[in-house]
């Protein structure tokens, strides 16, 4: 693979994105009641725009209520967006809105877009045996004859590193690593464009999340597939993502080249959970490392800039403006009043000690 | 008190726990030996089904039925200074129920599920003292509860104290089931995934709470991990699992620095790091962890081994040799005589 900062468009490949979402909210009411009594919005998807090109890999990271879950259902049609557009760049169609498109219009065009959960037992009915799981989009969609689903699945299967011979089996039978295969293979049925992959790896052993890794990128060099992958775990993100969207409670507030970004930071929200991923060769903990306080709550969120009560660098207009998502750099975005001026740290390991990494 | 220096907290000698069910009897651990000094932090890592939480559950003599310790001594060190065979006891036994929690306490990876949803965090607290403490007032007691949440850096302690545990964030319900876990001053601390269900701000605000009470109580940790950075980060010790035995374990530096055994190494080849440069394939093992009733004859780790030689390492088990000052690792190619080994 190229880095992503050499990246230039392949013969062949459009410059357009694959997938834009531009200013996409999502709101949902919480409290209120039968009597229509006003209750808080929680702004889960606030203004959020990124873009993912053809055939690369974009990472979604941020903790847990940030929105990145919610935006790859928005994404794939499981919700609705309230605000904003979300375009799909259709083989047959080009670009088409999905947010606004209609239902037979939106049906054709998610033909070529597939999700992939975090947890493979809750994806995989216990009572279908593989054939019939991996066949079900093809089913569904009416796309092969009869005679030639269990070819059609014995293809995919191999694809994904299974036997064809575990076809009647029952996911039951297979090991963790194994159903997040099935889980691929279905997601392949359908010849998909573009991946929503939801956590895909963190529910797997350490030694199975590689394998599982390696095969996606095989996957992907193999059909050309361009993944959204939405992720908590930053080396992963890191291995994995061209590029990487951060968010944090609704908002993006980085974007850019996955490399550049974790190397030097422009937003002090990205430096901060960089700062927080336990490292290999970093030594012993001395001190505090973590950044203060907590996510605070999307029903109530800080005004002005989210992270303000946290920032270190927080000024008093952090607390009052909210900061647009700015182009910093070639390629780079970061929603920080005072992004590129901060002297935010980078990634790498300060060399403790002796150097201990094997 | 010249003994008591000497001699480390807790000692696990040939520890073996077996779970006797259908389809045979499984050994979950299989003559596990360390040894956790005062004050000391020991990291058991390995993944899902090598023994870890089994291990730890057997410090505290907790092991359900089928499972059963069936072998080995666990020996712990007193604040007197005297040696006691924890494995002595019966799992019932009041001297039992004494120890867990004022000298051995332990915290879980899914703090929700070990809070009673109907009582206030303050209760459950106090519940936890009054089992040791039977005389102490219920006045006093909501002081001590209240100054634990104040020692684990809880914002309002005095308001906090009344809540429920679902009205509480991921990460504060931790730091409540920390502050419970330390309100008998235990000597050692058993944490079992402590971070893994929490996001990566709160896994470090965590981390490193914990660096700070063990520093505040001198209190023993033994913490329970798959995850090898967050190991290295806390631990002065490790011990790398694999199917119930021990295969490497020694100082963190040593053996993450220079790891000795196949699986460890493999281990760390596999793990994507925050300072590679991407692209490139992951060196992922070969393989899945066999099923406890399939056991490989042999080393347990031969079948998914990048060194494996055959004849040897299928037919005969290694056992741990020395690689270092305190670094061992339970594979052929660290003994020196390997080459008469050789088939």
């Amino acid at each position: 693979m190229t880095p992503p900062a050499t990246r230039a468009p392949m013969a062949g490949e459009s410059p357009r994105p694959l997938l834009a979402v531009r200013g996409v909210s999502k709101h949902f009411a919480v409290g209120g009641g039968i009597w229509g009594r006003a209750g808080s919005v929680v702004r889960a998807l606030d203004d959020v725009s990124f873009e993912v090109p053809h055939g690369i890999t974009v990472g979604l990271v941020g903790e847990s209520g940030c929105g990145k879950t919610t935006m790859g259902h928005t994404i794939m049609g499981g919700l609705s967006a309230d605000g904003g557009e979300i375009v799909f760049d259709d083989p047959e169609l080009g670009p088409v809105d999905i947010a606004h498109a209609d239902s037979k219009l939106r049906r054709h065009v998610r033909l070529n877009m597939q999700m992939v959960f975090q947890d493979p037992n809750s994806s995989l009915n216990p009572r279908m045996a593989l054939v019939d799981l991996v066949a079900e989009p093809l089913v569904i969609n009416r796309l092969l004859p009869r005679a030639a689903i269990r070819p059609r699945v014995a293809e995919l299967l191999e694809q994904v590193g299974l036997s064809p011979r575990y076809m009647d089996r029952y996911p039951h039978a297979l090991s963790g690593g194994q159903r997040q295969r099935v889980v691929m293979a279905r997601a392949l049925a359908m010849n998909p464009k573009l991946v929503v992959a939801d956590e895909p790896i963190s529910a797997l052993d350490v030694s199975i999340q590689a394998q599982t890794l390696n095969l996606m990128k095989d996957l992907q060099a193999e059909h050309r597939l361009t993944y959204l992958f939405i992720a908590h775990d930053l080396s992963v993100v890191n291995y994995f993502a061209d590029e990487t969207v951060v968010m944090y409670l609704g908002r993006v507030v980085e974007t850019g080249p996955t490399r550049p970004m974790f190397k030097a930071p422009l937003h002090p929200y990205t430096a901060a959970l960089l700062n927080s991923v336990p490292q290999l060769g970093r030594g012993k903990r001395v001190g505090k490392r973590a950044p203060e306080g907590e996510v605070p709550s999307a029903a109530n969120p800080p005004s002005g800039c989210h992270f303000h009560p946290r920032c270190p660098y927080a000024q008093p207009i952090c607390t009052t403006d909210v900061p647009a998502l700015r182009t910093i750099a070639p390629g780079r975005q970061a929603r920080c009043h005072f992004a590129g001026d901060l002297p935010l740290a980078a990634s790498a390991p300060t060399p403790t000690q002796e150097a201990k990494s094997p | 008190m010249q003994q008591a220096q000497s001699s480390p907290l807790i000692a696990v000698d040939d520890l073996v726990v077996e779970f006797h069910t259908e389809g045979g009897v499984v050994r979950a651990v299989n003559g596990v030996s360390f040894a956790i000094p005062r004050g000391g932090t020991l990291a058991l890592i390995g993944e899902s089904g090598c023994g870890k939480s089994v291990t730890s559950l057997a410090l505290l003599n907790l092991v359900r039925p089928p499972g059963r310790i069936t072998g080995g001594t666990i020996t712990y060190t007193d604040a007197e200074g005297r040696a006691l065979q924890t494995t002595d006891w019966k799992p019932n036994s009041e001297r039992m129920r004494k120890f867990r929690g004022a000298d051995v306490a332990m915290i879980f990876q899914e703090p929700m599920t070990s809070f009673d949803p109907l009582f206030t965090v303050g209760e459950q607290i106090v519940e936890t003292l009054h089992a040791h403490l039977p005389h102490i007032g219920r006045g006093k007691a909501r002081d001590i509860a209240i100054e634990m949440l104040r020692k684990v850096r809880l914002p309002n302690p005095e308001t906090l104290v009344d809540r429920y545990p679902h009205q509480l964030s991921g990460g504060m319900r931790q730091r409540v089931m920390i502050a419970m876990a330390l309100c008998c001053g235990p000597r050692l601390l058993i944490a079992d995934e402590p971070t893994t269900a929490l996001d990566v701000t709160t896994e470090s605000q965590i981390l490193d709470l914990l660096r700070q009470l063990q520093g505040e109580m001198e209190m023993a940790v033994l913490f329970i991990t798959h995850d090898l950075a967050v190991a290295s980060e806390i631990a002065n010790e490790i011990a790398v699992m694999y199917l119930g035995y021990v295969v490497e374990s020694g100082a963190t530096d040593d053996v993450l620095g220079n790891p000795s055994h196949p699986y460890t190494r493999a281990l760390l080849a596999s793990i994507p790091k925050l300072d590679d440069e991407p692209g490139g394939r992951l060196n992922a093992v070969r393989g899945m962890v066999p099923t406890p009733d399939e056991m490989p004859s042999g080393c347990p780790f031969h079948t998914r081994c990048d060194a494996f030689m055959p004849g040897l390492c299928d037919r005969r088990m290694p056992r741990l040799y020395p690689c270092g000052d305190g670094h061992q690792a339970r594979c052929f190619l660290v003994d020196p005589e390997l080459e008469r080994l050789r088939p």
